[in-house]
């Protein structure tokens, strides 16, 4: 594996066993992410863009082949090393946000910090804190996600895979749940702090329009990955 | 017209299509409705069963629906003001009791004769050795085993009373009437109206008990409790099947509160059970019914479509539920007639097959409509996107008004089975205040947990959260939990308290052997040779005075100033100390000093006497007057001796008097006993109780028998209770479970954080039940079951809440084990 690159796809294969037809899903699959690159995968509806974010974190185990992040194969990690790696090397942005509801603004921020255990009271108040400001949230921390719009979900989602300092950001259709003129404006500010921190992003969306302001365009189609050749709009 | 039908059709196939499809949403809902319709349908028939069962007892050991008892004849007129003008008679007895001599030869011996009319017995009770009883013809007389021993007599023979002889026509086996009032210490005989006119006997001026027993149509309390408050204004008893609670009968009518209180606990649970079963119902669902709101159906043709399919599910459920519970009361009604002896009556099965299907109907309504209402506020965009959620507006106004409308139909089923509208509302709203402060209590004491969570490790707070995000639904899980744990703790301890009051205070203290006709210079000698028998002196004597009042004269006038019957000679006794069956309730023991007279508590009342008052006896012609410087309660149903009146024994001691006396002996020592008192003193009567305790002691079984079945099926729909509350709770953190292990958390985390949440909200009710379920004993026993000892420290109740916390912890390993699905799944970002 290159020395700038993060995450490598192996001549994947994932099925599904619907009603035992076997349904495959991509097969033979391979792909290379560098660091800090900035990554759309696009395809139609049911071409599988979901399912392969779920395997990049860990939350499915292919059929065949491998995934390697940061030089680790994850498909043959344990559960709780799977967790371990859901917290500390990559953040997952959902569609449908996935806020614990329970939870206000500033606990689900600071929830992967919690769950890692290792900072300080202080140190968790301090991160969340600015995180809430950046994402302009500073006077919604204690409000529930049922209180909250959906572009405010967005952003609390957003700030809380910030808030783990992983160095892959999965995102599934960040804006795909937002009307065109919040979901703008959520892209950016995602993209903006991706920049700032330097991360690596992997964004599933199926608008061409998101697509062409990331690096590279990969298209799922036919079972199989296929870059698109593209010129990187400016954000 | 067309678009009525049509909008039908549509509502008809949605509904069919629901039920259809999301079939697996519906099991727990159908379970829990199919279990409910089976434990209040199988109550309700042993109950019904039992009642009737018991009520036979009752009238067999009452001897009619009515008895009416006087110490002098009551004529016609009198008996109908009793009785008054609305009680319709089917059939009616009269008899009196009164002590005279048979002889045989050379032989005597005192006897109770029981003068009877035609129609008795009105209701069963009396068995006849070998054969059947028939009305003695006036020649005619049955006599009683020990009779037939004093007097070396067979049947066939003839006897002699009042210079008349009488032959033997059978030996009478059992009265049961003999367990009513106390035990009979003479032996007894039977002879017909006529048969006693032929021995020409004043009947005036006898000392005679006089019974009328009835069989009545309209036997419900109302009717009959009319003539309780008659029947104290003539200084008559009447006993009244159901109601009066004389001897061994209270042993009777407090199963019967226990079974009633037994189908309210029951109806109580189904209201939780099926609340939680709709809740969770519509919680599964919403995102279905989203769907449907979304493709433009009408709010209101939802709910239709939703009412329909519940109603598909009711229909199945309480046939299945239903049919099984006509299967299993006739097993478990064979089982106990094979096993026990006791043939439970087979019930008519229209009052409880409408009871159950109002039941299971109208909670299933009550509950389901706040459920759907609230339902109903959400948009569907919040439900499919999850947009912005309205504020739950007024929790505890919403809790109230849910936890009144499942309420209401509970309400109407106490006054029903408690026949009683004021003590039904007060039952079932105590009830609902306890709900609703333990609601209350929850509430706050999460919000405080709430508000300090950040003091607490990540774990506990998460749990706090959750809890406190839950809202309504938290508290109604919580507090359902904690009333199914609380009925299942009453339920134990109330069956706990009622055995050991049955075997203990009604069986034990039942003694084996009487001795009666005991000369003072024979007592030595009797208790130098058997240390345990007691013995009671009896003093005759009439009372003259209480305080001002003269008793008999009032008595000789005739005008009702006074009731005839202070005019009877009483037994004074007297004694140092209080009998295990006494208690003292006013004033002091006797302390030793002149003429302290203490006065039994029920007697005190009726006739007037207080502390202080003076009470003047004439014994053997002489003036006893005594001062009341205590007032007793005796408890008569224990079979031990009952006094009106104890005495010091420096008072009494001089006068005439004869003893009689009690003991427990079994086998052996009966044989001993009784040889040395035939070679001593033969002319001490032995009583031996074998025959009144062996009915006893089958009634005893039969109850206790009766207590258990019933309170079986309550406590396994509190389990059932218990489970929908863990499946519906395990659904509910499921997606939550999810999230948190999407962010990075071990599954070693959230199983323990389920762990915590399931035992320790089991706990937390648990131990609130047992100290709810002690006080709510304490309560029934003393003023519903009115007995004094309450068992509220049970081993097998302990043990069935730790079973119950080890259940849990095994059906959440259980569920946590068996769910499979994939992270991705649980994440609705993935939904296959």
């Amino acid at each position: 594996m290159d020395k700038n690159t993060i995450i490598e796809i192996k001549n994947l294969k994932k099925e599904f066993n619907d009603n035992d037809t076997p349904l495959v899903i991509f097969e033979d699959t391979s792909l290379q992410i560098k660091d800090g690159e900035k990554v759309a995968i696009v395809g139609a509806s049911g071409s599988g863009k979901s399912t392969l974010l779920s395997l990049l974190a860990g939350l499915d185990r292919p059929t065949e082949g491998e995934i390697h992040v940061k030089n680790r194969m994850i498909n043959t990690l344990s559960l709780d090393e799977l967790s371990e790696y859901r917290n500390k090397q990559v953040s997952i942005i959902f569609q449908s946000f996935e806020l614990v509801s329970p939870f206000n603004s500033f606990e689900n921020i600071s929830a992967p910090l919690d769950i890692r255990g290792t900072f300080t009271a202080k140190d968790i108040e301090d991160i969340t804190n600015t995180l809430l400001q950046e994402v302009g949230l500073k006077d919604r921390a204690h409000s529930f996600p049922s209180t909250l719009s959906g572009g405010e979900r967005q952003r609390v989602a957003i700030a809380r895979a910030l808030a783990s300092n992983a160095d892959i950001i999965l995102a599934d259709e960040p804006t795909g749940s937002l009307d065109g003129k919040t979901g703008g404006r959520v892209l950016d500010l995602l993209l903006r702090e991706v920049d700032k921190r330097g991360k690596t992003l992997i964004i599933i969306t199926h608008d061409m329009n998101i697509a062409e302001k990331m690096d590279r365009i990969i298209e799922l189609k036919d079972k199989n990955l296929h870059e698109i050749k593209h010129e990187r709009k400016s954000v | 017209m067309k678009e009525k039908v049509y909008n039908f059709k549509t509502i008809f196939k949605f509904s069919l299509r629901i039920v259809s499809r999301e079939w697996k949403k519906f099991i727990l809902p159908f379970l829990s409705l199919t279990f409910t319709t089976l434990i209040v349908f199988t109550v309700l028939l042993f109950t019904n069963s039992s009642s009737m069962f018991l009520e036979d007892k009752n009238k067999e050991l009452i001897g009619g629906d009515i008895s009416i008892e006087s110490n002098y004849e009551l004529d016609d007129k009198s008996l109908g003001d009793i009785l008054g003008q609305d009680i319709k008679v089917i059939d009616k007895s009269s008899q009196y009791d009164f002590s005279g001599i048979l002889t045989k030869g050379d032989l005597n011996t005192p006897v109770s004769l029981s003068v009877v009319d035609n129609s008795y017995p009105v209701y069963g009770g009396l068995s006849i050795e070998g054969s059947t009883y028939v009305t003695p013809k006036e020649d005619e007389i049955y006599i009683d085993k020990n009779a037939q021993t004093k007097l070396d007599v067979s049947v066939g023979e003839d006897i002699i009373y009042a210079n008349k002889n009488y032959k033997v026509i059978g030996i009478i086996e059992k009265d049961s009437k003999s367990l009513l009032s106390g035990f009979n210490f003479l032996p007894q005989v039977l002879i017909s109206k006529e048969g006693f006119n032929r021995a020409s006997i004043d009947k005036s001026l006898l000392r005679a008990e006089y019974t009328y027993t009835y069989i009545i149509e309209d036997t419900s309390k109302d009717n009959l409790t009319k003539i309780i408050d008659r029947e104290e204004m003539r200084g008559v008893s009447v006993d009244i099947a159901g109601i009066s609670e004389p001897g061994f009968v209270e042993g009777l009518s407090l199963v019967e509160q226990f079974l009633v209180l037994a189908v309210l606990l029951s109806c109580i649970l189904a209201a939780v059970n099926i609340y939680a079963g709709m809740l969770y119902l519509l919680t599964i669902m919403r995102k279905s019914f989203a769907v449907l709101l979304a493709i433009g159906f009408e709010k209101k043709k939802l709910g239709l479509t939703l009412s329909l399919s519940l109603f598909y599910i009711l229909i199945l459920s309480t046939l299945l539920g239903g049919g099984l519970s006509l299967i299993i009361f006739n097993f478990i009604r064979e089982y106990i007639f094979l096993n026990f002896d006791l043939e439970l009556p087979l019930v008519d099965l229209l009052i409880p097959t409408i009871l159950t299907l109002f039941v299971v109907f109208s909670i299933s309504f009550a509950s389901f409509i706040p459920s759907l209402r609230s339902l109903m506020r959400l948009n569907p965009k919040i439900l499919l996107s999850g947009g912005q959620e309205p504020k739950e507006k007024n929790v505890f106004g919403n809790f109230i008004i849910i936890t009144l409308s499942t309420l209401i139909p509970l309400v109407l089923i106490a006054i029903f089975l408690l026949e009683s509208f004021l003590y039904g509302l007060i039952s079932i709203f105590a009830i609902i205040a306890i709900y609703v402060l333990l609601a209350v209590l929850f509430y706050y004491l999460i919000l405080t947990l709430y508000k300090k969570r950040s003091k607490f490790k990540f774990l506990t707070r998460t749990l706090i959260s959750y809890k406190y995000k839950d809202g309504l639904f938290g508290i109604v899980s919580l507090t359902s939990l904690y009333v199914a744990l609380t009925s299942l703790s009453l339920l134990i301890l109330l069956q706990s308290t009622l055995t050991t009051f049955i075997q203990k205070d009604l069986g034990e203290r039942l003694p084996t052997v009487y001795i009666v006709d005991i000369q003072k210079s024979q007592t030595e000698s009797i208790k130098e040779n058997f240390k345990d028998v007691t013995l009671f002196p009896n003093v005759g004597a009439r009372i003259l005075f209480i305080d001002d009042r003269d008793i008999q004269k009032g008595i000789a006038l005739a005008d009702g100033s006074v009731s005839r019957e202070f005019g009877r000679e009483y037994n004074l006794t007297y004694r140092e100390d209080l009998l295990p069956n006494e208690k003292v309730v006013k004033g002091k023991w006797l302390s030793g000093e002149v003429n302290e007279v203490s006065v039994e508590k029920e007697f005190a009342e009726r006739a007037d006497i207080v502390m202080g008052s003076r009470v003047v006896f004439s014994i053997q012609g002489f003036e006893v007057e005594a001062t009341v410087t205590s007032i007793r309660e005796s408890d008569s149903r224990s079979g031990l001796p009952f006094f009106y009146f104890v005495f010091n024994p420096k008072d009494l001691e001089k006068y005439p008097a004869t003893f009689f006396g009690y003991n427990y002996l079994d086998g052996l020592e009966k044989n001993n006993f009784t040889k040395f008192l035939a070679q001593n003193f033969p002319n001490i009567s032995i009583i031996d109780t074998a025959e009144i305790t062996k009915f006893a002691e089958g009634l005893i079984g039969g109850l206790l028998v009766i207590i258990f079945v019933i309170s079986i099926p309550p406590l396994v729909l509190a389990l059932f209770l218990i489970v929908t509350l863990i499946i519906s709770s395990f659904e509910g953190r499921r997606k939550q479970s999810a999230q948190m292990m999407a962010l990075g958390a071990k599954k070693k985390f959230i199983e323990r954080l389920y762990y915590l949440e399931t035992i320790s909200t089991t706990l937390f009710s648990g131990v609130l039940g047992y100290l709810t379920a002690i006080l709510g004993t304490l309560f029934i026993a003393r003023y519903y079951f009115k007995i004094e000892s309450t068992s509220l420290y049970n081993v097998e109740l302990l043990i069935a809440l730790g079973a119950i916390i080890l259940f849990v912890v095994i059906l959440a390993k259980v569920l946590w084990k068996s769910d499979k699905k994939p992270l991705r799944e649980l994440l609705s970002y993935e939904e296959r």
